[in-house]
């Protein structure tokens, strides 16, 4: 193990027990739940953007989610499973919002698809850039899900796993062989 | 590479090429203030209160008043207090109109280099804003177009006098009589492509008495009886629900509207934490005689989130019309629990495939594996070009297992089963085929439950009489969801041709008789072909470019490097017209020998509706930035002039298929829910509909007009026929008949 990945363990660390004390804060003092929503909110945003690929829309399903997790936090049963009950939760939302949408707004004949405003695309800064958000958009979907839980939610394996209900080697493996790959890909 | 020399430059690369922007600080703020406030009382020892999305923050107080009042004067009164809170304005939403409301004074639009952004309109609240604009005439050439490349993403905002710069959804204070919405940009445009920094002045007044604002019924099931006398005019509603083992269903709201009801409730799941509740189909809405209940799914109520909605539960929003309807209405939901078995267990086994698999060979295992307390049964393992299939028997506790092969990491895969369990079979599909001696891993087994369904009844407590399609009850619909499978084949005598694009079991252009026969097949693989009116040429696109076709000659002139869509021939057939993306974005006008070609247009998306009689006029439709239709516009052939004609009301967004009639006096568009149809005369008058199917899975896919104003053609995706049901119409008389010899997209149609 480098020195460079045990302090960012030993960081990790001391930052689950401190949310862990918040969890169990704010089940008594409801006023102490915004400690939690400043040091996740960005990341529930980032995950459910990359998922939505609408500011508007991952802004609004943001904000469900957290009074949802708000309302809930009573139910939670393990506190240190914080994170992994809050992105589930932000994943159901997601779900409930293309349930909609799909209900809405079903296209049966795909004419005029292009007007949609809120493109697909994503931002590219460089041609590199652009052929590794290629090969991300063609993976299957559980593998996105792996980077967005780890890259954009921030998870740890041990909290993907969680949420997967997949076991942590599993998915500390699969995510790093999906690196492993993208990056052998690139470089070919 | 394993954990310890992927670099933090590479995970940084994968982080940015999602694209996410940076999250806003107006919206972490605004979040962090309501959360602040919901918090506060809530240890003021409010109740839990269910939530409203996006305008939760209106529900937040509205609930908390609901819950003081109960305590004050109990439920029924709470009933008519909570009429006076919220109310629904139809086109708007949801609104808080407990503080005087404000509307916009008149609509406002803006037009620069032929785009035009207009605020058709605007609601004010003491909580929340809500502003409606459109915009229209933005080329297609100015958005993306696989560059992978976004366009502008800039939100819009309020200009208040004093300079403060506010989200459009924020309460705009009550002293300011006028704001400015600005937009910074076209949405996904790209720079330089169109103009920015749109300005729009808007000014607010307090709305009318006679505004319409609907109130929001929180349905409550009565604890004592209803007494007339002590809510009066009460209507208060009743939903009784059933409880079953894995969900709840409820009817929370409704809301009435002029010609039926809008429903909200929620689906709650009742099962273990871990498992997920998946809904499958769609809801299923029955009248008190069994009969099917059509709804809609109102895009500008957002349903209560009654903030339970994890583990697949859902909240849910359904508008139906009240004509006909015998109440108890019967709500139905189905689906399936999904519950994890054991997360840590996992199996392992070993199979040679040898070294060298080969697509389609099959290796006959039969091998019992321990498995989470069970056995499992894998019986073969099959190879594809890419992969391998695995079919398991995972007995009576499983319904699915994951597969991995040690050291393969698989691109991708898929699995399916029987719901109740049984057999089982799961593919992965690899970059390179695995070869040798390989290792399964056998994990994450699952168990889904048989689909169960969750019914609610409701009834109002006051049944309303509604008139048969008021908004149309100076004209006759002809073809609606009782009549359709009602209808007689056309009687003998009527003898004429129709140009279809045949969809299955492959796509091609056939010409064809009313009653099938004489079925010619004009080009294999070709689809959307257009028809001259003499019948003698057809048009279409192909890989090869614009071909026209002499059907009597079966001469083909092939127009390499055009391609497009919506082709138009003009009445002497000696002029084409279709919508082009390649040879310049707009509509293309060019001679029957493929010269003289003339840009009519600019955008890339219009919708030709046709030619006027003389050949002199091309008409078509564009999306108004009123966003309540496409507006119909004309080109003059001889001036190149365009200008805009009428409206095209409640068409649909996504293709409206504008034809106009032969004879030029009456045009034909889908309606916005994409199922229903208008007519309407050229001079904008008499726009009545002609079909009116509300159920869902039903559309139009195709529109065409007899010789006259007489006759029309209409294709239909129905549940039943979803390659299209060939339908025709006599207008005037509103007889309807069905082609049952013809099924396909209808292109055009020729009377001899």
């Amino acid at each position: 193990m480098t020195e460079s990945g045990f302090v960012l363990q030993t960081q990790k660390t001391s930052s689950q027990l401190h949310e862990t004390s918040l969890v169990q804060t704010a089940r008594v003092d409801p006023k102490a739940f915004g400690e939690l929503y400043q040091l996740y909110v960005e990341r529930v945003f980032r995950y459910l953007y990359s998922r939505l690929r609408n500011v508007h829309d991952a802004e609004d399903v943001t904000a469900q989610t957290f009074m949802a997790a708000f309302e809930s936090l009573p139910k939670l049963r393990d506190d240190h499973q914080f994170a992994s009950w809050l992105f589930t939760i932000a994943r159901n939302k997601a779900m409930d919002h293309f349930r909609h949408v799909k209900y809405t707004d079903s296209d049966l004949d795909g004419t005029h698809a292009h007007l949609k405003y809120d493109s697909l695309s994503v931002v590219i800064q460089s041609e590199q850039s652009a052929s590794l958000a290629k090969l991300i958009q063609d993976l299957p979907e559980q593998d996105r899900e792996l980077l967005r839980l780890r890259f954009l939610a921030e998870m740890s394996f041990p909290e993907i796993g969680r949420m997967l209900h997949r076991k942590e080697d599993t998915v500390k493996k699969s995510i790093y062989r999906l690196l492993a790959r993208l990056h052998s890909q690139l470089e070919e | 590479m394993d954990e310890w020399n992927i670099t933090p430059h590479f995970e940084d690369r994968v982080r940015q090429s999602f694209g996410v922007p940076e999250i806003r600080t107006e919206f972490v703020n605004q979040l962090n203030s309501d959360l602040e406030k919901y918090a506060h009382n809530k240890t003021k020892k409010a109740s839990a209160f269910p939530k409203l999305s996006p305008v939760w923050t209106i529900v937040f107080s509205l609930l908390i008043l609901l819950t003081v009042s109960t305590l004050v004067i109990g439920p029924q009164r709470v009933f008519a207090a909570v009429r006076g809170l919220f109310g629904y304005i139809p086109g708007v939403g949801i609104v808080d109109q407990s503080a005087p409301i404000r509307i916009l004074a008149e609509p406002v639009s803006v037009t620069r280099a032929g785009i035009t952004v207009s605020v058709n309109q605007a609601v004010l609240t003491d909580t929340e804003t809500r502003i409606g604009f459109g915009i229209s005439g933005v080329p297609l050439s100015a958005y993306p177009h696989g560059e992978k490349v976004a366009g502008c993403s800039d939100r819009e905002y309020l200009l208040l006098p004093d300079g403060t710069r506010i989200n459009p959804n924020a309460p705009i204070p009550t002293n300011a009589k006028q704001a400015t919405f600005v937009l910074p940009c076209i949405s996904n445009t790209l720079p330089g492509s169109v103009p920015t920094n749109w300005q729009i002045p808007l000014r607010f007044i307090p709305a009318p008495p006679d505004l319409v604002i609907l109130p929001v019924i929180d349905v409550t099931a009565p604890m004592n009886p209803i007494d007339d006398n002590t809510v009066a005019g009460s209507d208060l509603q009743v939903t009784e629900t059933t409880t079953l083992a894995q969900a709840e269903l409820h009817v929370n709201q409704i809301i009435e509207t002029e010609d039926g009801y809008i429903l909200m409730g929620s689906l709650r799941p009742n099962i273990p934490e871990g498992s997920w509740l998946q809904i499958t189909g769609v809801p299923t809405l029955h009248d008190a005689t069994g009969k099917k209940i059509s709804y809609s799914m109102p895009d500008n109520v957002q349903p209560i989130d009654t903030g339970s909605s994890g583990q697949g539960g859902s909240d849910w929003a359904l508008q139906i019309k009240g004509a006909g309807v015998k109440f108890p209405l019967t709500i139905g939901f189905s689906g399936v629990v999904i519950s994890p078995i054991d997360t840590q267990a996992s199996a392992s086994t070993t199979i040679d495939v040898g070294m060298n698999p080969q697509p389609e060979q099959v290796w006959e295992l039969n091998q019992e594996i321990p498995l989470a307390g069970t056995t499992i049964r894998l019986l073969s393992v099959s190879a594809f070009s890419d992969g391998y299939s695995f079919a398991i028997e995972t007995g009576p506790t499983l319904s699915s297992v994951s597969v991995e092969i040690e050291g393969y990491p698989a691109l991708g895969g898929g699995g399916g089963g029987q719901p109740g369990g049984g057999k089982y079979s799961t593919s992965l599909v690899f970059a390179e085929l695995p070869k040798g001696r390989l290792t399964l891993l056998i994990s994450n087994p699952m168990k889904v439950s048989p689909t169960e369904s969750w019914q609610t009844e409701w009834q109002p407590q006051v049944i309303r009489d509604f008139p048969a399609n008021p908004q149309v009850s100076n004209s006759q619909i002809c073809l609606t969801d009782e009549n359709l499978s009602l209808l007689q084949s056309l009687p003998n005598g009527l003898t004429g041709k129709m140009l279809l694009t045949e969809l299955n079991p492959d796509q091609q252009i056939v010409l064809q008789n009313f009653d099938g026969s004489q079925r010619q097949l004009l080009v294999s693989g070709g689809a959307r072909g257009a028809l001259s009116a003499d019948g003698l040429q057809l048009a279409y696109f192909s890989a090869e470019g614009l071909v026209i076709q002499n059907l009597a000659s079966a001469e083909r002139l092939v127009l390499a490097g055009r391609q497009g869509y919506g082709l138009h021939w003009s009445p002497d057939g000696n002029q084409l017209a279709y919508v082009t993306n390649l040879e310049f974005f707009g509509i293309a006008v060019t001679d029957n020998l493929g010269g003289n070609i003339r840009q009519i247009s600019t955008l890339g998306y219009e919708s030709i509706a046709g030619w006027s009689t003389d050949g002199m006029q091309l008409y078509f439709a564009v999306p108004s930035a009123t966003n309540d239709g496409f507006m119909l516009k004309v080109s003059d052939m001889t001036s190149g002039q365009v200008h805009d004609l009428f409206l095209l009301k409640d068409s649909s967004r996504k293709a409206p298929y504008p034809t106009i009639s032969a004879d030029g006096n009456w045009i034909a568009y889908r309606a916005g829910d994409n199922s229903s149809l208008y007519l309407m005369r050229m001079d904008g008058s008499q726009g009545h509909k002609v079909i009116e199917l509300a159920s869902s899975g039903y559309a139009i896919s195709g529109i065409a007009w007899g010789p006259d104003e007489n006759l029309l053609g209409v294709s239909l995706i129905t549940p039943e026929v979803p390659n299209g049901k060939i339908v025709l119409l006599q207008p005037d008389g509103c007889e309807a008949y069905v082609l049952p010899a013809l099924q396909g997209i209808l292109d055009g149609m020729a009377i001899p």
